[in-house]
């Protein structure tokens, strides 16, 4: 019999997103599986993007770090083979 | 999948409105591009691990390997359409700063880039929503 390989992680991200749920407001539906994997595989990762929903949700100045976060992100998105791998 | 769209788009727009009220717009833009591309990135990361593990026994996900390489080959489609218009958006912001004509593209470019997350994310759930079978 196959293993499930999501309720073990979304299990284990539930504190988590509870504790980000009022950064993610209207998001939250959407993306609650998404970033529940994330916070598992990736924890370091996870962070940074409930640290940009918490910069979104004070409407904080851009940063350097912000620039080049989103700069990654578009290459990343535009060549999509790199999540596979 | 529709309602879910039509309800990221709307708030992905309320949230850069709402912004508006207490910063610049090309702050709130930037603050949109970034959660919206996060967004996307943790959908594809949340799929690709999802699909690695599909692979390895197609069948059990009621899937074959051809399937499940046909549903990645639309996801890097999707995404590549997100990356994209993220692109666009972004140098947008970047001209808006020394030439407000440009705000009607800007705001266009964000109507694109709302549609493209929504439909990703709504994509890769319906995707990720077949458990495999005993």
């Amino acid at each position: 019999m196959p293993d499930d390989p999501l309720q073990p992680i979304i299990a284990a991200a539930n504190p988590i997103l509870q504790t980000i749920a009022p950064l993610l407001g209207p998001y939250g539906p959407p993306l609650s599986l998404g970033l529940a994997i994330l916070q598992k595989v990736e924890p370091t990762l996870f962070a940074e993007i409930a640290g940009i929903l918490e910069s979104i949700h004070n409407g904080g100045a851009i940063s350097d770090a912000d620039q080049a976060r989103l700069n990654g992100l578009i290459v990343s998105l535009k060549e999509p083979g790199g999540y596979f791998q | 999948m529709t309602h879910h769209k039509h309800w990221f788009t709307t708030a992905l727009l309320a949230l850069t409105l709402s912004l508006c009220a207490c910063s610049s717009l090309s702050n709130s833009v930037f603050r949109t591009e970034l959660a919206a591309a996060s967004s996307a990135d943790a959908a594809l990361r949340g799929y690709a691990v999802y699909w690695k593990t599909a692979t390895n026994n197609p069948p059990a996900y009621n899937r074959t390997l051809d399937g499940l390489l046909a549903e990645r080959a639309l996801i890097e489609g999707l995404s590549k359409k997100v990356g994209a218009s993220i692109e666009v958006s972004e140098n947008l912001r970047q001209s808006y700063a020394t030439n407000s004509a440009v705000k009607p593209a800007l705001e266009a470019s964000l109507l694109t880039l709302s549609g493209n997350v929504s439909n990703i994310i709504a994509v890769v759930g319906q995707f990720i929503s077949v458990k495999p079978t005993p």
